[in-house]
């Protein structure tokens, strides 16, 4: 078998061993909050209090009525830090597992599976605060919600895709993930997650056209606040989709040779 | 059947000798310039740690690797559990293989024992009772008593040795790699794990494992290659190709000592040009 074929074994091997990259995504939430006393839900308080924080403050700082205010933060909060998540740590996948590469002979792609179900139930844990905004803020419930779904399956793919790339890239290139953390603290100001830019009326800003994140988020939180999304945000987010995928694939098979001895 | 071979196979490696070689912004910069920023910085150079390398097993063949450090023992090892894959030549393998490398790297050291080895057992893809059967039987081979139910960061060194080496052996697959770690642990263990290893490799239906200790090479395996500078020097009956390569170490100790402790590469080289 050629490298790359063995590469695209490994691509396929990894769908098959996902109950595997279940029990290590566990496990890693188990160690991370061992030995506190409320385990998993700092996850959601921490996120929590910020969005609280910011909705309090920002609401009376930029003169908007709370509750609305408050529901739009809760939406877009979850998905920024879910693209945040993903940018950050993708680079360290592979870095951060050589042991588990070199001990057992399975797929290395269960890597990639790992770290994008740590960073997905981490999202849901963020997702309660949105459940807990709907109750109190009780916006209208319509059938245009139910865009939100695919929006989150465009997503996830986007986050296996761009992680199994940037995995890679991350392995050779080391200044990668610092790069990286500091763009994404950019974009998250750049990016209308705590300013909402239907405030701007028909003047859209043009970080609402050329900003990648934007098009992410607004997938998802659009029909979660029942506004309409524009066709540009679902094209633009699809062709990623796909883009992310096909590169991730070739750029790990291509790679799986010389990759063992980047890390 | 289980079966292992490789075809003349080297391996080249990249080598980062400069940190800017690793640098996104500096191969951007090489780029943009078209080469002539970063030129003067370029580090990649690259090992041949295997060169021209054939190897035919076939079941019931224990192979023990002989060599000084650096010889290439770990890289063939990587190379036959395709961690590392050749650059030419062709490397074929039908089984499951089980690793005994660098022992630990993969442990959670706040969970307990129990809790590691059901993931070591995990990865292994062993089904609920399998998992359990190994625990257990990986508990009453290491001795850890009520330490099994323990973080593992509370375990002395002979601990962790123990566990690991027993769970590496619990469930051995068609093909075994071990590579230096036996010789781990007291001498009453070392004789325990040599049991266990035989009885291990006599169930694993291919053996390929590194020592540079003689008593353990002749009693488990019934082959031998020694390797020198990532090429094939010698094969045949191990205690014969041992003897030779004793005999060598020992009647030219001022050649044989350097090359012992560097872990230098077999050979390298540096591109010419980027």
């Amino acid at each position: 078998m050629t490298p790359t074929q063995i590469g695209m074994r490994d691509l396929r091997d990894g769908v098959l061993r996902t109950p595997l990259a279940f029990s290590l995504a566990l496990r890693e939430l188990q160690t991370r909050y061992s030995r506190t006393t409320l385990g998993p839900l700092w996850i959601t308080l921490a996120q929590a209090v910020w969005i609280g924080g910011v909705a309090v403050v920002f609401s009376q700082v930029f003169h908007q009525e709370f509750k609305p205010f408050l529901y739009f933060l809760a939406t877009g909060m979850p998905v920024w830090t879910y693209i945040a998540t993903v940018m950050t740590e993708a680079p360290t996948v592979f870095v951060n597992s050589r042991g588990a590469l070199e001990q057992f002979s399975a797929p290395w792609t269960v890597q990639v599976w790992k770290r994008l179900m740590v960073v997905s139930w981490i999202f849901a844990q963020h997702m309660m605060i949105w459940v807990v905004a709907l109750l109190i803020v009780q916006p209208p419930i319509t059938s245009y919600m139910l865009y939100a779904l695919p929006g989150l399956a465009i997503l996830f793919v986007t986050g296996w895709g761009a992680m199994l790339l940037l995995g890679v890239l991350g392995a050779r290139y080391r200044d990668l993930q610092p790069a990286l953390a500091l763009s994404m603290n950019f974009m998250f100001v750049l990016t209308p997650v705590f300013w909402d830019p239907a405030l701007l009326g028909e003047d859209r800003p043009i970080m609402t056209h050329f900003n990648p994140f934007y098009h992410f988020l607004e997938i998802v939180r659009g029909p979660l606040m029942s506004r309409p999304v524009a066709q540009e945000s679902w094209t633009f987010c699809i062709v990623t989709m796909v883009l992310m995928v096909v590169l991730g694939c070739i750029t790990f098979a291509r790679s799986r040779r010389t990759l063992f001895n980047w890390l | 059947m289980a079966r292992l071979t490789l075809e003349n196979v080297t391996v080249r490696l990249p080598v980062v000798t400069n940190v800017s070689q690793r640098s996104l912004f500096s191969a951007a910069a090489r780029t943009a310039t078209f080469g002539r920023m970063g030129r003067a910085s370029n580090g990649v150079g690259f090992v041949e740690p295997l060169t021209d390398i054939s190897i035919d097993l076939k079941d019931g063949d224990r192979l023990a690797l002989i060599g000084h450090n650096g010889a290439g023992k770990s890289t063939l090892l990587r190379t036959m559990a395709s961690i590392v894959l050749p650059q030419s030549g062709r490397a074929f393998r039908d089984g499951d293989v089980s690793l005994l490398f660098n022992l630990g790297t993969a442990l959670e050291t706040e969970q307990t024992g129990r809790q590691n080895l059901d993931f070591y057992a995990r990865y292994l893809g062993l089904s609920k009772s399998e998992r359990l059967d190994m625990i257990e039987d990986v508990a009453e081979f290491s001795e850890l008593g009520v330490f099994i139910d323990m973080p593992v960061r509370t375990y002395s060194s002979g601990m962790l040795v123990r566990m690991l080496f027993g769970a590496a052996t619990a469930s051995p697959r068609d093909i075994l790699l071990v590579d230096e770690v036996i010789s781990a642990g007291d001498a009453q263990f070392f004789q325990k794990a040599k049991r266990r290893a035989w009885d291990s490799f006599s169930r694993g239906r291919i053996s390929v494992m590194a020592s540079h200790a003689p008593e353990v090479i002749f009693d488990l395996c019934n082959k031998a290659i020694r390797l020198e500078r990532g090429r094939i020097v010698d094969e045949g009956d191990p205690r014969a190709v041992w003897d030779r390569y004793y005999r060598e170490k020992t009647v030219q100790p001022e050649a044989a000592a350097p090359a012992a402790e560097s872990d230098a590469p077999a050979s390298a080289s540096l591109p010419a040009e980027g």
